[in-house]
Formats: C-alpha cells, structure tokens, sequence
C-alpha cells in the first residue's frame, strides 16, 4: 500500500464527514428512534396504554369506520395492529385530497378517542424525507447514505491501526481520546455501520440509479414495480360503484395464509368502486426479506387474485438487504441492539466531528464557528427530538391540527437550539445545551408516568440513560485540550 | 493544487455517477435472467460501484489518470451495453 | 431473551482482549507472554463461535441468528474494551491522568 493512497484515503474520509456529518447525525439519530417506532406512537397515544389488539378484528373495525368517513378516498393504507401496537395505523385521503395519517381505537376503528399524534411515524419520515418538500429529501437521504458508505470505508484505511489497538481506550487525553473513542465505537460495531448505510442506500436505490429501470422498461416505467411485486398492484377503477365484500373472511383468509409471519399492511383500493382491490402483506414472523409475501383479493367478491411469494434469488436477496434494514422481522432483544448500534454510529459520527476541530485547533486554525454549530447539532438534535415527546403531553388534545404543531415544535426547538449555540462562546455552548439536554430527557423520563407498561419503562430507562450522559458531559472540567461535550 | 482537487472531486462524483448509471444499463440488457432481476443486480452493482469510484478518483495519482480510468470504464460498460442491444 | 449466548459473548470478548497486548497488560496490569495472549485469543473465537451456534438453535433461522450475532458481538466487544479501560484507568487516580503510564503513543498516529 503506498503511503499516498492512505493520506488521499483520510483527505476523504475528512471531508466527506465535513460535509454531510451533520445531515447524517440527524437521519442515524431519527432512524435509530424508528426501530421503535410503534413502541413511541404507542408512549404517545397514552389512552391507549394497557390495551391489546387482535390484528384482524382491529383492522376489520378500522375498515368499518372509513367505510362510512372516507369512502371516496382512492385508498385506505392500513398497518395492521399487532402485539407491539395496540392500534390501527391508518392513511386517506380527504374529499380535498389532503393525506391524513391517524392511530385508529383497535375497538371502534375510529379516531375520535385517541390524540391526533403523527407518533414515531414523524421520526420514520423524516429519516428518509428530512421534512423537504417532495422530490428532494429521499434522494439527499440516498446520497448521505451513500456518503456514509464512502466514510466508513475510507475510514478503514485511514485508521488502519483501530484493529491492534482494539482494546485500549486511553479516556482523559484530550485529541487522542477522541480518537481512541472514534475507532472503537467505529469499529466493533462496523458490520452494523456497513450494513445498515448500504442497505439504507437500497432502500431508496430506484430513486437514486433509475437508468437501468429506464433503459430496460422504455416508456413504462412502472411496469418495473410490477415486476417486481407482481401481487402489489391494483386494477383499475371500473367507473362503476360497487361495494366492498365482507373483510373479516377475507382478512382471516390472508392470515391463513401468512401463517406465523402474521398479516403487515393492508391496502384497499377503489374501496367504492365495482374493481375494488384488497391487499394483504404479509409480516416477517420468520424471514428477513422486507414484503416478499403479498396476496391480491378482489374487493367486491373477496376473491383471492394472487398469492406471490418471492422465490427469485437476487430479488430475494435485494429484499433481504430492505429487510435487514426496516429491521421488521427483528425479535425484541435484536430490536434493542439495533437500537444501541445505531446510537453508537451517531456517537461516531459526532466523535469524528469532535476530533476534526480539535485537530484544527491544534493546528493554530480558528474552529470558533464549527465548534458553537456542532454543539447546537450534536446536543441540539437530541433536545429538539426530545421537544418532540414534551410537546406531545404539553399541547392540549383539542388543538386543531394538534399533529403538526407537535411537529413544528420540533423545529423551533432545533432552531432555538442553533441559535444558542451560535450566540454562545462554544465553551460555554457545550454546557449549557447538554445542561438543556439532561433536562429535557429527564421531562420525557417524567412525563412516561406511570410507568406501567413496557413502552413507558422502556422509553424512561433510555432517557436516564440518555439524561445521565448528557449531565456527566455538562459537569466535566472544560479545559483548553481536554473538553467533553 | 486547489483547482485541480475542486476538478478531481467533480470527475469522481459526477463521473462516479455516469459509471454506476452506465452499469445499471448495461446490467439490466446484458444479464442472463428477467428483466426486473436484471434491474435490481443494475441498481445494486451501481450502488458499489459509484463510492467504490469516488475513492479511485482520489487514489489515482493525476487528474489525468483519474479521467482516463473513468472514460475508459464508463466506454467499456457502454460498448457491452450496446452490443446487449441497448439503444440510447 | 437468548442470556447464555450472550454470557458466552461476553465471555468470548474478555478472552479476546486478552489475547491483545494491550488489552492483556490492562486487563492484567502486568505484561503477558505470546503464547497464552494465543491461547485466550483462541479459546474466545471459539466461544463467539460456540455463541452463534447457541443463537442459531434458540432463532431456528440463519439469518436471523446471524444478525443478532453480529450486532450483540459488537456490543460485547465494547464491553470488554470499557472493562480494559476501567481496570487500566481506576476512577480514583483522576489526578494522575493517565502520566504515569507514558506509552509508546507513538505508534498511532493521528490521521
């Protein structure tokens, strides 16, 4: 290996961390929280504590309500109830076309007695979405994926030693602790950090690469979707009203058929049209691959259409990797290891960071700026997803549009956050954003009273944990070449 | 030296891209199975290839080797993708 | 919850630290000859491996076992790291940072 193919490795690696740490600090952090997703739209929908739900009966009451309150929407996008999700994930369309998104009561299917809460889907979305209008925020997310890909990888090489010094964290040393922290967290968990950049770029690869799909499928392109999942497809709309055939035969029907995987989602198309369609995925109960078990019923006569099971090794392979990613088939104790992983990779990340000013500093370079803006991302984003949670039990559950103003509290939080941080000597910024950050995380630890379920326990054990962290960063000496944040 | 860097950081994203495009063209024409496998293996190949370019861009040591290899690579998936019968 | 897997990870991972100069000379606080350092190193390898069989028995699916493999091999990794830490670097001698072992920092160096 020449010595010049390490430092333009590093140049790299520096670089594209410079660039896109802080977008990325923001999606791992927002995808780490979606591993539980149910589990937070469950913490804050506390009516529904201590409930369970029968997928199918769940489903079939929610079908019941938007029979008679959305019948004209094109689709009715269900995500069934399940043992981690005491609700019916719901989406339509209003008569003026508008997307609305509900937990529906698993009892009644309607959405009158629950809080209008976007829950973790808020954190899902923006994962992938980052809140920028359409067209743009899947393919920036792709690239920081891919971006992450490059890091890791350049990374490797330009910290070849990580693997001798595996087992030395050398803490109090200022730059050469960060460093020590930087490759162990990197690298123990480094299958996890390749994996889950990649697969993250797969999820959104027809986004990002559509040329093969373009050239292989000229002027139809979307004939490549059914290709791909022959069963996801509706019909057509006849035109003509029908109405939709008895659903709990046909959703018992589906739930034969998956068996121990147990029903996902449920799609109606058309639900009142004479072409209805109903579409049954199955879960992943016993298998990896994201979605690669789909029935197809006709609505109007619950007729079963198609059963398509996913056989074709690199379509298999390609679901495999989603599936890897979405982590749905993940049993309970995997689900928390995901979730420690994906908070160590943000600790990477936000250690590479660390250890670029610090190096600048020690070159004699000003790093005033970068420092204050790192403090209000690396602190500031926790708190600001913490505002989330607040928000949820501070606004009144009358408020019209209750769902996106929990979200714009969201982004005043993040706002205000930067702004501190900006005003602040960086010194100080640090202090004071982790002291905001202990008490934040502590109000969510709070506010999961009583503490009754697993969801509760579960969402106030991390935030202590969290908090703790935060208040040991707060109260560490700030010495020149030695800072914690 | 800071304008050859901003020129090599442009040919090996953008260039990086052309390549894993091209791949995923000349994968979903030339490989042996339907089309949609086709596609995906594309999509996945262009996946690794373009960060694995990216990082040739800047391990190469001139611009001019870096251009070279590029336009020789993404000239080469072309021509395959041609001769599967891929027309632009 | 799969706990002898995951005591046997655990395990795997002290022993692989051993097996390291340095992790041994922190875990031991004294220098450690190669060949034992071999030994550990092999007999954790052979527990990690010993864990996935274990994982793969209790999920009754490769890939499932797999993954929970990979990811809780990597916590317990970092575990035996933060034990190195700690018994190198006892909380009570904060005052000392760390000067009295100067080591051959050298060695690394900062990319």
């Amino acid at each position: 290996m020449k010595p010049t193919f390490r430092a333009a490795m590093t140049w790299l690696h520096d670089w594209t961390g410079i660039l896109t740490g802080w977008v990325l600090l923001a999606i791992v952090l927002s995808g780490t929280l979606s591993v539980f997703r149910p589990e937070i739209t469950a913490w804050m929908h506390p009516e529904l504590a201590g409930r369970t739900a029968d997928p199918v009966q769940a489903s079939v009451a929610a079908i019941d309500w938007l029979h008679t309150h959305a019948p004209q929407s094109p689709a009715w996008y269900l995500t069934a109830a399940g043992p981690r999700a005491p609700f019916t994930w719901a989406v339509w369309q209003q008569q003026d076309g508008q997307f609305v998104q509900r937990a529906l009561d698993p009892s009644s299917g309607a959405p009158d007695t629950i809080r209008d809460t976007l829950g973790g889907e808020f954190f899902y979305r923006f994962h992938f979405e980052l809140q920028i209008p359409y067209p743009f925020g899947r393919p920036l997310a792709a690239i920081a994926a891919l971006a992450l890909v490059l890091a890791l990888v350049t990374g490797i090489v330009a910290h070849r030693r990580f693997f001798t010094d595996f087992f030395t964290f050398r803490p109090r040393k200022g730059q050469r602790s960060w460093l020590d922290a930087h490759n162990l967290l990197g690298v123990t968990v480094l299958p996890f950090h390749l994996i889950i950049a990649f697969s993250g770029a797969v999820t959104l690869a027809t986004l990002l690469l559509p040329w093969g799909i373009i050239a292989a499928y000229p002027g139809a392109p979307a004939q490549f979707e059914d290709d791909l999942s022959p069963a996801m497809s509706a019909r057509p709309a006849a035109g003509t009203p029908g109405t939709l055939a008895p659903i709990e035969p046909i959703l018992r029907d589906a739930a034969r058929h998956f068996g121990a995987d147990g029903i996902a989602q449920i799609y109606v198309y058309n639900p009142a049209d004479a072409a209805a369609t109903i579409i049954a995925i199955g879960g992943n109960g016993t298998h990896v691959g994201f979605n690669t078990h789909v029935l197809r019923f006709d609505g109007t006569t619950g007729r079963l259409l198609a059963d398509y099971r996913e056989h074709r090794p690199l379509i298999s392979a390609s679901a495999a990797l989603y599936g890897l990613h979405v982590a749905r088939f993940a049993p309970l104790p995997t689900r928390w290891l995901y979730f420690i992983c994906g908070l160590l990779l943000a600790a990477v990340i936000a250690s590479g960071l660390r250890l670029r000013t610090l190096r600048r500093r020690r070159q004699g370079k000003s790093t005033e700026v970068v420092e204050r803006l790192n403090a209000g991302m690396i602190a500031g984003t926790p708190i600001a997803f913490a505002g989330y949670f607040l928000a949820n039990r501070l606004l009144p559950t009358t408020l019209p549009d209750r769902a996106g103003h929990e979200v714009q509290a969201v982004f005043i939080v993040w706002g205000l956050m930067l702004l501190l941080a900006i005003a602040l000597p960086s010194a100080r910024s640090w202090r004071v954003l982790s002291c905001m950050a202990t008490l934040a995380l502590a109000s969510v630890a709070a506010f999961s009273a009583p503490w009754l379920t697993g969801v509760a326990q579960g969402t106030a054990a991390v935030a202590i944990l969290l908090a703790a962290g935060f208040a040991y960063a707060a109260s560490r000496r700030q010495a020149p070449a030695n800072r914690a944040p | 030296m800071r304008m050859s860097m901003i020129l090599r950081v442009a040919v090996a994203i953008v260039g990086g891209y052309a390549v894993a495009a091209l791949a995923g063209i000349t994968l979903s024409w030339c490989l042996p199975w339907s089309r949609a496998e086709n596609v995906t293996a594309g999509m996945l190949a262009g996946l690794l290839l373009w960060p694995a370019m990216v990082m040739m861009g800047f391990a190469l040591r001139t611009l001019l080797h870096v251009c070279a290899a590029i336009t020789g690579i993404a000239a080469l998936l072309a021509a395959l993708a041609l001769l599967g019968g891929w027309r632009p | 919850m799969p706990v002898l897997p995951i005591l046997c990870e655990l395990a795997g991972a002290l022993l692989l630290a051993a097996g390291n100069e340095r992790g041994s000379r922190a875990l031991l606080r004294r220098p450690v000859p190669l060949a034992p350092r071999r030994l550990a190193r092999l007999t954790g390898f052979a527990l990690l491996a010993i864990a996935l069989w274990g994982l793969i028995r209790d999920e009754s699916n490769l890939l499932f076992a797999l993954t929970t493999w990979t990811l809780s091999c990597g916590s317990a990794l970092l575990a035996a790291a933060l034990a190195c830490t700690l018994r190198d670097n006892p909380p009570a001698r904060t005052h000392t940072h760390g000067r009295t072992r100067a080591r051959q920092n050298a060695t690394d160096t900062v990319p």
